[in-house]
């Protein structure tokens, strides 16, 4: 008898093994195949950003992007990982109650050189910061594609790289920090709620391009004299149509990572939960995702009848329930979507008039739309436990409010002082001739389109 | 640098696995990726420039 109980032991102690084993796997596989699903987010900006250029600066238009991607990567390795660790608690890097803060924490684990170098690299005992830091990476470059779109073709490129490092490795981790690690004091204090970050990824990187375009200025023909603004329509709208749905899919593999996974050391409990250790699971994420941009685009189309616009409600639809997609209702967060989609042209118009040359409307899809999305939060789930855990911070109006002020005051900050410097330094905007010319004839040796954008006749029956 | 290990098989082998590792090299690769990044940046700007003033 006790042979056999010992046998049953041991048995029952293999499959626990095995069963911890698949979990740590599927856990560190689950976070990898986000990365690939959030570079779909690029590729939907890259063809977003080219169609919505005019011919002369297509290709212009796509290296800025593709090199936005290529440098926030080493960025937020050689020190974005560590601001988001570093910072919770504010500028005194001191740890947090949750003790998984601070900068004697991130030294720990967050740079790339001395002992935690070991967490930086190749660990066959560390299956999980790789792909955290690999799914994070993404939500940097994200940020830098957000800003790309308002400032093309008369940005200088190396500037705009520039923008794109603080952005990605500084400005919006800091605003994670904040609203989004459990140690952050905007969710400690105010109980700050933004779960699929439509404030700490979509509002900072739209108020750090429109601190850009600021000192940028419009682009030479978009506004008239009297003040008055032209049309500068983009050469190709069925590209960027299409480069606005991938945007979506890729959407689907950010908020994928907004997750954690459970049942393990680092998770928050045995399931799925928000990155603030908040119940919520894969269901969710489904009903909302797909009624947010649903209610989004019909929305747009109401007023519009404009691929653009029909698509860039998409979008925005999906920003503004994104702090909520982990609790909302399916029903009011296509209601929530779809009145954004109906504010979305007329808020861009808004900004138009105030003399700010967004030329695909970034600030309005992801700023206002993030801010909305944010007070929504605030109005539809105050009293929410903010945390996990007992005596846990309550979602109100008012941290929400307090929230949105912080996102847009690092995003507009950081954004207007960065390109402030660029331009006194004369790397910010490209010179008059140049725009003129195109950027595509002045500084990229390759053609968009060697024999022209012609119409082929139909073959004969 | 080579393998970082004492024995030569991966029997018993655990933690961190690359080059380097336990030394000062990763953090001296990660100072010269920085200066790379640095440099490329001059290096466009300066490229960039130059095809500024030459399209005037």
């Amino acid at each position: 008898m006790e042979e056999q109980l010992a046998e049953l032991a041991a048995k029952v102690a293999e499959m626990e093994a095995k069963g911890n084993l698949t979990n740590t796997m599927f856990a560190e596989t689950y976070y990898y195949l986000t990365i690939p699903l959030m570079i779909i987010i690029h590729a939907g900006f890259l063809a977003y950003e080219m169609g919505a250029s005019r011919a002369k600066n297509a290709l212009s238009s796509g290296v800025k992007n593709i090199l936005a991607f290529a440098f926030v990567i080493p960025a937020f390795y050689f020190f974005g990982w560590w601001v988001y660790w570093g910072f919770p608690t504010g500028f005194s890097l001191s740890a947090g109650p949750n003790g998984i803060s601070g900068a004697e924490y991130a030294n720990s684990f967050a740079w790339a050189w001395g002992d935690a170098a070991a967490s930086m690299g190749p660990n066959i005992d560390d299956q999980i910061s790789g792909v955290f830091w690999g799914a994070f990476t993404l939500f940097a470059a994200t940020t830098a594609s957000i800003m790309s779109g308002a400032v093309i073709e008369r940005i200088q490129t190396v500037g705009f790289v520039i923008c794109a490092v603080v952005l990605g490795g500084f400005s919006w981790t800091l605003a994670a920090a904040w609203g989004w690690h459990a140690d952050g004091w905007l969710v400690q204090n105010w109980g700050v709620h933004d779960f699929g970050a439509a404030g700490l990824v979509h509002a900072v990187a739209a108020f750090f391009a429109l601190g850009v375009l600021i000192n940028l200025g419009p682009r030479i023909g978009k506004f008239n004299e009297d003040g008055t603004a032209n049309d500068l329509p983009g050469h190709n709208m069925p590209f960027t149509a299409t480069g606005l749905m991938l945007i979506v899919v890729g959407f689907w593999g950010f908020l994928m990572a907004c997750l954690v996974v459970g049942g393990e050391a680092w998770s928050w409990g045995a399931n799925f939960t928000t990155i603030y250790g908040t119940p919520t699971n894969l269901g969710a994420l489904s009903f909302n995702i797909l009624m947010g941009v649903s209610g989004g685009i019909i929305g747009a189309w109401l007023f519009t009848r404009d691929p653009f616009w029909m698509m860039s409600g998409a979008l925005a639809g999906l920003i503004s329930v994104a702090s909520g997609l982990d609790i909302y209702f399916p029903s009011l967060t296509f209601i929530i979507a779809i009145i954004a989609g109906i504010m979305l042209k007329p808020a861009a118009k808004v900004l138009e008039n105030m003399g700010i040359d967004d030329a695909v409307g970034a600030v309005t899809v992801h700023g206002t739309m993030g801010i909305y999305g944010m007070l929504m939060l605030g109005i539809f789930a105050s009293g929410y436990p903010a945390l996990q855990g007992a005596e846990a911070p309550t979602v109100t109006l008012v941290g929400q409010i307090v929230g949105a002020v912080v996102f847009i005051a690092i995003g507009l900050i950081t954004g207007f002082v960065t390109s402030l410097v660029l331009k006194m330094l004369g790397m910010l905007r490209v010179p008059e001739a140049a725009e003129i010319a195109g950027l595509d004839t002045v500084k990229v040796p390759a053609q968009a389109y060697p024999e022209g954008i012609g119409v082929s006749p139909p073959a004969s029956q | 640098m080579g393998f970082p290990f004492d024995t030569p098989t991966w029997d018993s082998v655990s933690g961190a696995i690359f080059p380097g590792m336990g030394s000062a090299m990763p953090g001296a690769f990660t100072v010269i990726a920085i200066a790379i990044c640095i440099v490329a940046l001059l290096f466009g700007n300066g490229v960039e420039s130059s095809k500024y003033k030459n399209h005037k």
